[in-house]
């Protein structure tokens, strides 16, 4: 027996016309299988008004203020990482660049080496830095993590400064170039 | 909503503790119990139900006052309970824990509580056997009589989806869920033409 469309009719939340409704009493009546499909719908239906909405064991918001500091604390904890990881990583990129215009600007030495020994000694440097600090961070209290962030900041500012003042030089005689970078960048 | 929320829903809205734990306590059930009909665990869904508030407390700002504030609740859980379950691939729905712990009901028959844990196992022992993606739509359609636009709203999928999953899991209910022994089986009132 074709059971379609009254598998879905009778599924359907929807109120059915008088003529679908007629319909499916008509196929109902004569299909055994669309019974059965009928009463078990209808019966778990029941069942789950008759569930209702099942509650959490007594003191739910109790044991969500307890917790509470704790992962305030686990959170705060992550994003001082994450920061600390953020200007440790800029420092390095803007050391590296400000070695690289230090570079064009002497260029008497065979630059290809010293860049690539420079750049070598600089990788080495920080992750020196990065393995040092980061177990060295779990036992650090919060005040020497903050005081060392600003001191990161503190330098990394200086040092952007410096670099800036490089590209700066070296950019803006060039106004075409900008444009290049500027378009380069568009097309990101 | 916004206009009729009440000061402590202001406050909790912008990160109050103390305010935050009263719409804690305002909603726990409503997210507890879609946590525990996704995940059919009492304790995993007690831990589920802590992370979604823990989740909301940290992107309050990210909740839309336009919208119903239990529905972005829901949302969040429905979320975290779909990932859990995709991450550890085998449901770990088992119906022998699933002992009612429900809060007293204003009027339980005492004969109640025995057919009615029988029935929900049969019932959790159905869901239990679904994509989490169609239990979730099954449990906001009919614990939270959700229309089916917000659900495709809270699920971050279309109406269309929402619709498809809808009939496979009540196709899949119907076709296996056991009427249990204390209900007409067979020429009762269920078979008798009733208005659809
Ligand atoms: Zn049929």
């Amino acid at each position: 027996m074709n059971h379609h469309p009254y598998e879905e009719w009778i599924l359907s939340d929807e109120t059915l016309s008088p003529a679908e409704n007629a319909s499916v009493q008509e196929h109902l009546a004569a299909c055994p299988e669309c019974r059965q499909l009928k009463t078990r719908w209808e019966a778990a239906k029941l069942q789950i008004n008759r569930a209702g909405l099942a509650a959490p064991a007594t003191g739910f918001t109790m044991r969500w203020q307890k917790n509470l500091p704790d992962r305030i604390s686990q959170l705060e904890t992550q994003s001082a990482r994450r920061f600390l990881f953020i200007i440790l990583a800029c420092s390095a990129a803007m050391l590296a660049g400000w070695v690289f215009t230090w570079l064009l600007n002497n260029p008497t030495a065979s630059i290809a080496t010293s860049l690539i020994k420079l750049t070598a000694n600089a990788i080495l440097v920080f992750q020196g830095i990065k393995f040092m600090v980061f177990p060295a961070l779990r036992s650090i209290p919060l005040v020497y993590i903050l005081a060392g962030i600003s001191i990161a900041g503190t330098t990394a500012l200086m040092l952007s400064a410096v670099w800036a003042g490089a590209i700066w030089h070296y950019v803006f005689r060039k106004p075409q170039s900008l444009e290049l970078v500027k378009e380069g960048e568009k097309n990101k | 909503m916004a206009n009729d929320q009440p000061e402590w829903l202001s406050r909790a809205l912008k990160g109050d503790q103390e305010a935050f734990s009263l719409l804690v306590e305002t909603y726990q059930r409503p997210v507890y119990n879609l946590c525990y009909r996704m995940l059919g665990d009492p304790a995993e869904a007690e831990d589920a139900a802590q992370d979604t508030f823990w989740r909301a407390f940290q992107h309050l700002n990210r909740y839309d006052p336009a919208r119903p504030f239990m529905t972005w609740l829901l949302s969040i859980a429905a979320h975290f309970c779909i990932d859990l379950q995709r991450k550890k691939r085998m449901p770990r729905f088992s119906i022998d824990l699933v002992v009612e712990e429900m809060l007293p009901d204003p009027a339980p028959g005492p004969e109640k509580t025995a057919s009615q844990k029988e029935e929900n196992q049969i019932l959790h022992a159905v869901l239990g056997k679904m994509k989490p993606e169609d239990r979730a739509v099954i449990v906001l359609r009919y614990w939270y009589q959700m229309p089916e636009e917000e659900i495709a709203q809270a699920l971050s999928t279309t109406v269309s989806s929402v619709k498809s999953r809808l009939h496979r899991a009540r196709l899949m209910i119907a076709e296996q869920y056991q009427v249990p022994s204390a209900m007409p089986a067979n020429g009762g009132k269920y078979y008798e033409p009733s208005p659809l």
